[in-house]
């Protein structure tokens, strides 16, 4: 019985709508829209985009149906680095400048058009486009500067953490909120200045009668993207210092390597998520589709520079997970409604559940029984240098032993193996779930 | 994924495309200069 299952984030677009059938996804085309995609196919923009890797390619079923290529995992905006919001970005004023050679225009400019793989930004809506019409303004230009140049600017001029306010406003930050945070240097930025701070203060009941010359708007493109080229956010502590590897002495760090990659071998895993990822570097043992998390944008950053053609890093807070957000919160799906890793990694994360976020060991099972298969899990004891440092603020009211650990974990899991790591009172194991 | 086009965005487009056409003007037109030059060298 064939079964559809229109999918939440495409539901306002009255050009079409994303659905799935039988668990394959699915693009059906408007009629209202068809004369603009037979111009995309016809235009030779689509096999340009597509050739050149910034659209997703797709197949056509024919009827006003097309077969999107798949995007292994979803994430959006508010998960991403600065780095990951600097390209996507970027990739959106260059398929714009390629649109408007080919005589079309993108109609929106949001964030959420945009998903990597293997660590390449790549266009997802295909039923963006439309054909310009000489004179006219491009209608997306205040959803770009509200989805990628006002975060942006706010990361690199203010504060790191900004870029979470991509998830309190589904339509981007407000230009007159941007404008209001940015420090006084981030105004002497011509490009902010004028595309964020004058910007939000343009106010119009309506416009009539203008006409923008096509040089204006290749200005404005070209403006846009100096700007964002214009903006680079560094961490305080430099990337190089982000290693997961600090808490090992070197025979100890070259155990752990060995131990995690001798676990992942024995086992075939295609789908990885690892959590607490830091710097990616165990992650990357895996092979497959990979999504590192970490809380620290720093480490995410890392990631994404060193290892991006091979995982995709997100950040992603365990105890505050990304939820559902938007219309019925179903607009965009909270993490565990994206699919289900056949291995989950945490290394040296317990600890920081268990001692630093008052998390009980049960609680923590029922999290990392979300893998459909494998769980690889570091325990690190009470006596460990780390575990100690992070009592000595606090009465030690913890149930944390490695008998109470293998015991909760049993309850859900068998274990398959465990490793001592040389040199450390570390142990990792290897799990399967019952 | 559809949006509505704000006003004041498309006029502000108006007002500083205008400033921002410039060098877009003089770089279409400077490289077709050149293009001239060459060909009639």
């Amino acid at each position: 019985m064939v079964q559809a299952e229109q999918i939440g984030s495409s539901f306002r677009d009255p050009s079409g709508c994303l659905y799935k059938e039988n668990g394959v996804l699915f693009r059906k085309i408007n009629a209202c829209y068809l004369p603009q995609y037979k111009m995309l196919k016809d235009s030779g923009l689509y096999k340009r985009l597509v050739d050149d890797g910034l659209l997703i390619s797709h197949k056509d079923m024919g009827d006003g149906v097309i077969k999107p290529d798949v995007i292994p995992f979803i994430s959006y905006p508010y998960e991403w680095c600065f780095s990951q919001l600097r390209s996507a970005g970027l990739l959106t004023l260059r398929i714009q400048e390629l649109a408007m050679e080919y005589g079309m225009t993108l109609k929106d400019a949001s964030a959420y058009n945009i998903q990597f793989i293997k660590g390449k930004p790549i266009f997802i809506d295909t039923l963006s486009f439309e054909k310009y019409e000489k004179g006219e303004a491009w209608v997306a230009y205040g959803q770009f500067c509200r989805h990628f140049l006002a975060p942006l600017a706010l990361v690199a001029y203010k504060d790191v953490r900004l870029g979470q306010l991509l998830r309190v406003y589904l339509d981007g930050v407000p230009l007159d909120l941007a404008s209001k945070l940015l420090p006084l240097r981030a105004k002497l930025n011509i490009g902010i200045l004028s595309h964020i701070c004058v910007h939000s203060r343009a106010v119009a009941k309506s416009v009539k009668d203008y006409n923008l010359s096509l040089y204006s708007l290749l200005g404005i493109i070209e403006s846009l993207e100096g700007t964002i080229k214009s903006l680079h956010w560094k961490s305080g502590n430099g990337w190089g210092k982000y290693q997961t590897t600090t808490s090992y002495s070197e025979i100890g760090a070259q155990s752990k390597r060995f131990i995690v990659g001798y676990l992942i071998g024995k086992i075939d895993s295609n789908k990885v998520w690892d959590f607490g990822a830091n710097n990616g570097e165990y992650s990357v043992l895996n092979s497959g589709n990979i999504v590192a998390f970490d809380k620290d944008y720093a480490c995410v950053e890392a990631c994404h520079r060193n290892y991006k053609d091979k995982l995709l890093p997100l950040v992603l807070d365990l105890t505050n997970p990304s939820p559902a957000i938007g219309w019925m919160n179903s607009e965009r799906l909270e993490v565990w409604d994206r699919g289900t890793p056949d291995l989950i990694m945490a290394l040296a994360l317990l600890h920081h559940l268990i001692i630093g976020n008052n998390l009980p060991m049960n609680k923590i099972v029922e999290l990392f029984a979300h893998t459909k298969r494998y769980l690889i899990i570091e325990f690190i004891p009470k006596e460990d240098k780390q575990v100690q440092s992070m009592l000595s603020s606090r009465d030690d009211i913890f149930n944390y032993d490695q008998l109470s650990f293998e015991s909760e974990f049993r309850k859900e899991f068998k274990i398959l193996d465990k490793v001592t790591i040389a040199d450390s009172l570390r142990s990792i194991y290897l799990m399967e779930k019952k | 994924m559809y949006i509505d086009p704000s006003a004041g965005s498309i006029l502000f487009q108006v007002l500083i495309g205008v400033a921002l056409a410039i060098p877009i003007f003089v770089k279409i037109y400077w490289g077709k200069i050149k293009k001239w030059f060459k060909r009639n060298k």
